[in-house]
């Protein structure tokens, strides 16, 4: 069995060509690793405060609750983890705007809290740049909230104006009551954030963008690896190696099985350890579990492209077929682009890629949270592709048979 | 005049050997197919509200707290999930929804008591940073009845203080109150900044994120049918070689392999646009047959990269590989750009150059505005294209010469 792996390492190592494109490829990804890694840690001077859009405000009202307004901004830790904030004038404000530095401001206009006080019509005037669509959809809903924080403060203010003066109270009293009402509902509106209970969930942080495609080439690995051992299998075939053994009376079963193993073994060491390489430039741990979970994908895929590869008999067919593919369970399974941002019919359809599962996978098992599956659990799993792998097998011996035996027929009739 | 015969002779030959390969067309109908379904699946979610996830749980199940998660889910922007504690847990954690939101017990009593404080549990990853202005989000669609409870409060606790008649009941009277901005505080004006410029734009529609998404997936799929016609005809090659018997130069057979690559996208996508267009609620005629011209740019331009990859790899194998690759990243990077996902300054200067990242904000400015920025981006890629085309013909012609 394993002269098809000593063949297989003889052919791979004397091809220079395959040497110098797999060396300038792991080059490519390892040097975009560490190159994201550091500019992802030098952007985040903390961890925990992700500045990602700056707000500007033009406040030409300069009263006591604009100032309030603009403050409680400044003085939020929840919305200065979305946004930072910049007061300046209308021409510096405008070109930070056009220069990008800016996502949104605001012009509050002069005789705004009068306005409020009194109940009629005044306007903040909003500007978006709608360049971003996810920051805008934000800023939108914000603000949009912030629109109904300030109705409803001008609403109570005003019916406890009028209630209060209906009741015959003195107009110094009326002024001194109107006042500290107002405070009040603007403090209760402010301190809206005292509604809720907030906890970060830690079990899973939230994976940046760079760390997740870096497991969506990992799983394409996977799956491509596969791919060409489907394609050492068209090739034996092609060479007429399954009609040779035929002759000679050796198992076609061996044949196959030393494809599967030799292939698995080889990519199963090569994609170990660009995992444990890339964990130690990431500084993330990987566990033994999670090694054994990759060897088996890779198993259950070799096989798997194998059977596929029997189906089609023609290297044509079987590369437009496994291309087209792993495209569509690419896209499906969040490589080209992560789940959470289709639409939610998609998110449900994303199990069916097993790129979805290599990547979650492999997502849990990089965080340093990530309690590992327990033992029977994880034996049940493996139990569970290796039953798969096993009947995919099966059902590769019978196609090549049955393909041998048509061949067989169609010679003895020409014979 | 005999130059242009050959050429229609090898672009009727070159039909006739795609209709004659019957694993090409095969492939063609079942690519389109996927692609329409796909394109179902992405229009049932169209007009409706963004991937912009979050869950809630409502153990309260009272009058106010079923206003709360009706008003959050009237919010735009955002696709709201009632489902199960373990169900939300594990969307959070899969990152399918950005957070989840559990309204404790008793929130109606503690509202109509004004101390309503801490009474919504919210489960978030950390350091995502939209999810810290989520609350502020959450919280609007609970501030009208917490404001009036409030007010009611501050109402009765001063006519204590003062001793003054209480002549009518609070909540009645606010309830009846009509408000001078009924329209709103703020005054939106939605623009797009283009480097120093700025020009007029819509306000981002809850749909856009998926049309955004969508309009990435079409160039996917177009990216993976240039890149399939293109393979189809390098396999033409043996039956093409045959033709230089008949004293057709090499140059014009090239020349016309990609002219007759070029129609035959142009009259695939004919249907395509119109399909796409519906699909996109575009009933203009002039947005249609813009659209057309971007989809047919975006296909000829990938075509002409495909053909060039196919003039450098020999072997067909390693040319599908190295495609499928081309079109992962390209194509994954520039729907991430397109969404702002992308912060990294020196990625983000090479894929605004990308011809997927062109077409997708191109398209969405039609469907935003009626009619894209004019862009000589695609027009002068393909000249230099050809031009780069051309020069690799020359160059394999003087080798297989010598």
């Amino acid at each position: 069995m394993f002269w098809y792996l000593v063949k297989t390492v003889k052919e791979t190592f004397t091809n220079k060509k395959v040497i110098v494109c797999s060396l300038c490829i792991l080059c490519l990804l390892f040097g975009s690793v560490v190159y994201f890694d550091q500019t992802a840690k030098t952007d985040n001077k903390d961890q925990k405060q992700l500045k990602v859009e700056s707000f500007g405000v033009v406040d030409y009202d300069q009263s006591i609750y604009s100032t309030m307004i603009v403050g409680y901004f400044n003085d939020t830790a929840s919305f200065q983890k979305f946004a930072s904030v910049e007061k300046g004038s209308k021409e510096e404000i405008h070109n930070k705007f056009l220069n990008g530095e800016i996502s949104a401001y605001l012009i509050i206009p002069e005789g705004f809290s009068k306005c409020l006080m009194n109940g009629s019509d005044t306007k903040i005037k909003a500007v978006i740049n709608t360049g971003n669509t996810v920051v805008s959809v934000m800023l939108s809903n914000m603000l949009d909230s912030y629109d109904t924080y300030i109705t409803n403060v001008q609403r109570n203010s005003f019916a406890l104006y009028e209630l209060f003066k209906g009741t015959g109270i003195g107009e110094k009293e009326l002024n001194k009551v109107n006042f500290n009402t107002s405070v009040e509902l603007v403090k209760q509106a402010l301190a809206r954030d005292d509604l809720f209970e907030k906890h970060e969930v830690t079990t899973m942080p939230h994976t940046p963008i760079y760390k997740y495609y870096i497991w969506a080439i990992i799983s394409l690995i996977i799956l491509y690896s596969a791919v060409i051992s489907g394609f050492s299998f068209l090739r034996e075939v092609s060479l007429g190696t399954f009609a040779r053994l035929r002759i000679i009376g050796h198992s076609m079963a061996s044949v196959v099985t030393a494809i599967i193993v030799s292939n698995t073994l080889l990519w199963s060491l090569f994609t170990c350890a660009i995992t444990k390489m890339i964990c130690s430039m990431l500084h993330s741990k990987f566990p033994v579990q999670g090694f054994s979970f990759l060897v088996l994908c890779i198993l259950a895929a070799n096989v798997f492209f194998c059977f596929i590869a029997s189906l089609c008999q023609d290297k044509k067919s079987y590369m437009i077929i496994c291309n087209f593919g792993l495209l569509c369970m690419g896209i499906l399974g969040g490589v080209v682009y992560p789940i959470s941002v289709m639409p939610y019919r998609f998110v449900k359809l994303a199990k069916v890629s097993p790129n979805y599962h290599i990547i979650y996978k492999c997502i849990q098992y990089s965080n340093e949270s990530y309690e590992v599956m327990e033992g029977s659990a994880f034996i049940k799993l493996a139990g569970i592709m290796i039953v798969a792998t096993l009947v995919l097998y099966g059902l590769t011996l019978l196609v090549i048979a049955n393909t041998q035996r048509m061949q067989l027929g169609g010679e003895d009739e020409r014979n | 005049m005999k130059e242009i015969r050959d050429m229609w002779t090898i672009f009727l030959l070159n039909i006739k050997c795609f209709f004659s390969n019957k694993l090409a067309v095969a492939t063609l109908v079942f690519v389109s197919a996927v692609f329409v379904v796909v394109s179902t699946g992405f229009v049932k979610e169209y007009g409706k509200k963004t991937s912009l996830g979050i869950g809630i749980y409502d153990q309260d199940q009272s009058e106010l707290s079923r206003k709360l998660v009706e008003g959050v889910k009237q919010t735009k922007g955002f696709t709201v999930h009632e489902w199960s504690l373990e169900e939300l847990n594990q969307a959070l954690e899969e990152e399918t929804i950005y957070a989840y939101f559990v309204i404790q017990d008793g929130l109606e009593e503690k509202i109509k008591e004004a101390k309503a404080k801490q009474i919504i549990h919210m489960y978030y990853l950390y350091d995502y940073n939209f999810v810290s202005i989520l609350s502020d989000v959450f919280a609007k669609s609970a501030m009208e009845d917490i404001m009036l409870y409030q007010g009611k409060q501050l109402y009765e606790k001063n006519i204590k203080e003062y001793n003054l008649s209480k002549l009518k009941e609070y909540i009645p009277y606010v309830e009846n109150t009509a408000l001078s901005n009924v329209n709103g505080f703020f005054e939106y004006d939605y623009v797009k900044v283009d480097g120093k410029s700025i020009k007029s734009s819509m306000e981002t529609e809850n749909s856009i994120l998926t049309t955004q998404i969508y309009i990435g997936v079409i160039a996917l799929f177009l990216s993976f049918v240039s890149m399939f016609l293109v393979l189809c005809q390098r396999k033409q090659r043996e039956v093409l070689k045959r033709m230089r018997i008949c004293l057709i130069s090499k140059r014009i057979m090239e020349a016309a392999n990609l002219c007759s690559l070029f129609l035959a996208e142009t009259i695939l996508l004919a249907p395509g646009a119109l399909y796409v267009g519906s699909l996109l609620k575009l009933n203009d005629s002039v947005d249609i047959i813009t659209l057309f011209w971007e989809l047919l740019l975006f296909t000829w331009l990938t075509t002409a990269v495909f053909a060039i990859m196919s003039k450098l790899i020999d072997r067909d194998t390693v040319y599908q590989f190295i495609g499928v690759m081309l079109i992962f990243f390209v194509g994954g990077i520039s729907i991430m750009e397109t969404i702002g996902q992308i912060t990294v300054p020196f990625l983000n200067c090479f894929v605004k150059n990308m011809p997927n990242y062109w077409f997708i904000t191109h398209i969405i400015d039609i469907i935003l505005a009626g009619k894209p920025s004019i862009s000589f981006f695609p027009v002068g890629m393909l000249v230099l294209l050809a031009f780069i085309y051309n020069i690799i013909t020359d160059i394999k012609l003087r080798v297989l010469a010598r």
